[in-house]
C-alpha cells in the first residue's frame, strides 16, 4: 500500500514538472504556488536564450551638490579552472542579474508612461538601491543614484541601452 | 562488466548518489558562507528585503531568527556537517536522520532565497527527497521506485530542454549557440570570436548536437550496456563544459549525482522487464 501511495506521489511528481514548462498555461498557477521551489522548469537557455548582458553602475552626490563618475559594480566574475570547482561571487552576481532581468520585463511588461514612479516601489528596484546604498560610497556622499544599462556581448551586435536610470536617493 | 553489475545494487548505487550529491552540498554551502555578509540587512539577500516581496504567508510568518544572517550560517554549517558525514559514511543508521536535515535546510533556503537559485539546487532538493523517503522505509521496492524516481527527473530535465530549444528557430539555426558563448555571463570571448569568424554551419552542429543529444536522452534507459553510457558520457563532458565555460560549477555534481539512478533504471529495465 506505502508503495502503490509513494509510486503515485512520484508519478504526480513528475507531471507536475512536465505541466510546469512555460508551453503550458498552468506554468504560472503551479511556480506561483511552489513555495519551496519543487516543481523546476527544465528549459534552460530555450526557446529564447538570454543573448544580452546586464551592467550596474552607480554614482553619488555629494553633499555639496558635486556629482561624482559612475563606478561600474561587477556583475560577472572571471572564469577560471578553478571558479569551475568554486565559484562563491557567482552567488552574489546570480542575485543581482535575477533583479536586473526582473526590472527589464516589468519595465517591458507592466510600466508604462503613467505608472513609471511604480517601478521605485518593485522589490527589485529596491534591493538594487539598498546593495548600492551599502557598498563603500565617498565621503561626504548625499544621495546615490544607479543605472542598469543592457549590453550585447564580446561581438558587440547592438548598442548597449540603457533599462533604468534612477533618480538620486538619500541616503 | 563487474562494475556495471554493482549498479544493479541498490545500496550501491544509493551511496553513489548521495556522495556526488554531497559534494554539491558542500561546495554550495561553503560557497554561500563565502558570501555570508550579503544576508546581511545591507546585502543583497537581505531578509528585511526579501520578506517584503512576497505574498506567501509562511515567508511573512517565518520567525527572523531563522532566516537572519546567523540563521543562515546555522543552516549551511548544518549542510557542510551533513555533507561531510555522508560523503565518508553514505549509508548508516544515521543516514535517515542526515538527509531529513538536508531536506530540512534544503526546503528553509528555498523559502528564504526566491532569488539567486538555479536549477541546480531545485535538482539537489528533488534527489535528497526521494533519498530521504528511500531511508525511511528502507525497503528494495520503495528504493527502487525512488532511484526510477531520480532517474526520469533527470531524463526529463534533458528531454525538456532538448525539445524547447528544438521549438526555437534561434537554436534550429544555430544562432543561439553564438548569442550565447558571445554574452560575458555565459560565453567566453574566445569561443564568441572563433564561432563569429567561422561559417556558420559549425554553430548549426554545436546546436544540433545539444538538441539531439537532449531531447533523444530518454533513450539512455532503452539503449543496452555499454551504449547508453554514451549519452552519460556526453552529459559528463556537457555539464563539465557548462562548469569551465559558462560558470555553472553546481550543475556539474548535481546532475552528475543522478547518473547512478539512471544506470540502475537501465539495468532493471533490460534484466527485470526483459526489455
Amino acid at each position: 500500500m506505502i508503495l502503490y501511495f509513494i509510486s503515485v506521489f512520484y508519478i504526480g511528481w513528475l507531471i507536475l514538472t512536465c505541466a510546469n514548462q512555460p508551453v503550458f498555461k498552468s506554468n504560472k498557477w503551479i511556480s506561483h504556488h511552489d513555495l519551496f521551489r519543487l516543481v523546476p522548469v527544465w528549459t534552460f537557455f530555450a526557446p529564447n536564450p538570454g543573448v544580452s548582458d546586464f551592467n550596474l553602475l552607480s554614482r553619488v552626490k555629494l553633499e555639496d551638490g558635486t556629482i561624482t563618475t559612475f563606478q561600474e559594480i561587477p556583475l560577472r566574475s572571471k572564469k577560471e579552472l578553478s571558479t569551475a570547482l568554486f565559484n562563491p561571487e557567482r552567488r552574489l552576481q546570480k542575485a543581482l542579474n535575477d533583479h536586473a532581468r526582473t526590472i527589464l520585463m516589468q519595465i517591458d511588461n507592466e510600466i508604462t508612461e503613467q505608472n513609471k514612479e511604480n517601478i521605485k516601489l518593485t522589490f527589485s528596484y529596491i534591493s538594487v538601491l539598498n546593495y548600492c546604498a551599502k557598498l563603500p560610497l565617498a565621503p561626504r556622499a548625499y544621495a546615490i543614484q544607479f543605472i542598469i544599462l543592457e549590453s550585447f556581448g564580446y561581438q558587440e551586435l547592438m548598442e548597449p541601452r540603457l533599462i533604468l536610470n534612477s533618480d538620486f536617493h538619500r541616503l | 562488466m563487474s562494475t556495471l553489475l554493482k549498479f544493479s545494487e541498490a545500496p550501491f548505487v544509493c551511496a553513489c548518489v548521495i556522495r556526488l550529491l554531497c559534494i554539491a552540498i558542500f561546495l554550495t554551502a561553503l560557497e554561500y558562507i563565502m558570501i555570508i555578509r550579503q544576508f546581511a540587512d545591507d546585502g543583497i539577500y537581505s531578509w528585511k528585503m526579501i520578506k517584503l516581496r512576497t505574498a506567501h504567508s509562511i515567508r511573512k510568518l517565518s520567525p527572523e531568527i531563522l532566516f537572519n544572517k546567523p540563521g543562515v550560517l546555522t543552516i549551511m554549517a548544518l549542510r557542510i556537517g551533513s555533507s561531510i558525514y555522508l560523503l565518508i559514511d553514505p549509508i548508516s543508521p544515521v543516514t535517515v536522520y542526515i538527509l531529513a536535515i538536508v531536506v530540512t535546510t534544503s526546503l528553509l533556503l528555498a523559502v528564504r532565497n526566491p532569488i539567486g537559485g538555479d536549477g541546480a539546487d531545485q535538482m539537489s532538493a528533488i534527489t535528497s527527497i526521494a533519498l530521504l523517503i528511500t531511508f525511511i522505509f528502507r525497503d528494495p521496492k520503495i528504493t527502487a521506485v525512488s532511484l526510477y524516481f531520480i532517474a526520469a527527473q533527470s531524463i526529463i530535465s534533458y528531454v525538456i530542454a532538448g525539445t524547447a530549444k528544438m521549438l526555437s528557430k534561434k537554436w534550429r539555426s544555430g544562432a543561439a549557440v553564438f548569442q550565447i558563448m558571445n554574452t560575458e555571463s555565459y560565453g567566453s570571448e574566445r569561443i564568441a570570436l572563433y564561432l563569429h569568424r567561422s561559417s556558420p554551419v559549425v554553430s548549426a552542429v554545436l546546436s544540433w548536437n545539444v538538441m539531439l543529444v537532449e531531447g533523444l536522452f530518454f533513450t539512455v534507459v532503452i539503449l543496452p550496456y555499454p551504449y547508453c553510457l554514451v549519452f552519460l558520457a556526453w552529459g559528463l563532458f556537457f555539464h563539465a563544459y557548462n562548469a569551465v565555460v559558462m560558470g555553472l560549477n553546481n550543475f556539474f555534481w548535481v546532475f552528475l549525482s543522478t547518473y547512478p539512478a539512471i544506470i540502475y533504471a537501465n539495468i532493471a529495465l533490460h534484466h527485470y522487464w526483459g526489455f
